[in-house]
């Protein structure tokens, strides 16, 4: 008797063990029917979605061309807006992202000001001793927006 | 923080250079259309606070030598704010 309960064990072991070695046809089937008239391009985004990516951020060469070229309002917006983040960076002078975070207490305003602030030259990016990312008032960026500034200033006179 | 609360607003500076858009020297030139425009209220209270502005009879007059001093002035805080930096 105990043989043949030990031999029914056995075989349901067996036939269970083949169930699930054998290809799943069904789960095959549906991956073919949701990718299959995909492109491969909108594949790639599906993949590059998820993926961490460093962001591109091109540099705005500021010179005064002209009030009817003029970006003034982008460079007044980064020295007055974005709930002081300037004011908050200028006496920091360096700082870390979560820094600026704790005076501005919005993650996407702290976020637009630096790549704005980026964009024109305004602010560096810069590594601490540790390889920590950090920022810093670039020097060369803020007398760069002086002189645009006095420069749309003297055509006014 | 700088302190230069008391020498210059950005914000009135930002509004006064930017409210009226890039026809801002074309205003200036000619002050009478600026009530016409939709920020005018805005863009006389913010030359006003700066003192690049007057008004005369409901006129306005623009100050250039206070256009001047200002110039002069946002040169100074920038001044103390690059010096700052080093």
């Amino acid at each position: 008797m105990d043989i043949l309960i030990i031999l029914a064990l056995l075989i349901i072991v067996l036939v269970y063990t083949l169930y699930r070695l054998w290809p799943n046809e069904i789960a095959e089937s549906i991956k073919g029917i949701v990718f299959e008239d995909v492109r491969e391009d909108v594949l790639m985004n599906f993949l590059e979605a998820s993926r961490i990516k460093k962001l591109k951020i091109e540099r705005i060469d500021l010179r005064w061309g002209g009030w009817q070229h003029s970006v003034l309002e982008d460079v007044m917006n980064i020295l007055s807006g974005y709930g002081d983040a300037f004011r908050y960076a200028l006496a920091m002078r360096k700082f870390y992202f979560r820094e600026l975070l704790m005076k501005i207490g919005s993650v996407k305003v702290v976020r637009a000001w630096l790549y704005n602030a980026i964009r024109f030259g305004l602010i560096d990016i810069t590594y601490d001793s540790h390889g920590i990312l950090c920022y810093k008032v670039s020097r060369e960026g803020l007398e760069q927006i002086r002189d645009y500034i006095l420069s749309a200033m003297e055509d006014l006179l | 923080m700088p302190n230069d609360e008391r020498e210059i607003s950005l914000r009135d500076l930002a509004i006064f250079l930017t409210a009226l858009g890039r026809d801002l020297p074309k205003y200036l030139e000619n002050p009478g259309r600026i009530h016409n425009h939709p920020r005018a209220k805005v863009w006389i209270n913010a030359a006003l606070n700066l003192g690049v502005i007057g008004i005369e009879e409901s006129r306005i007059i623009v100050k250039k030598d206070s256009l001047r001093a200002l110039m002069a002035r946002i040169r100074e805080v920038f001044s103390e704010w690059i010096s700052s930096l080093s």
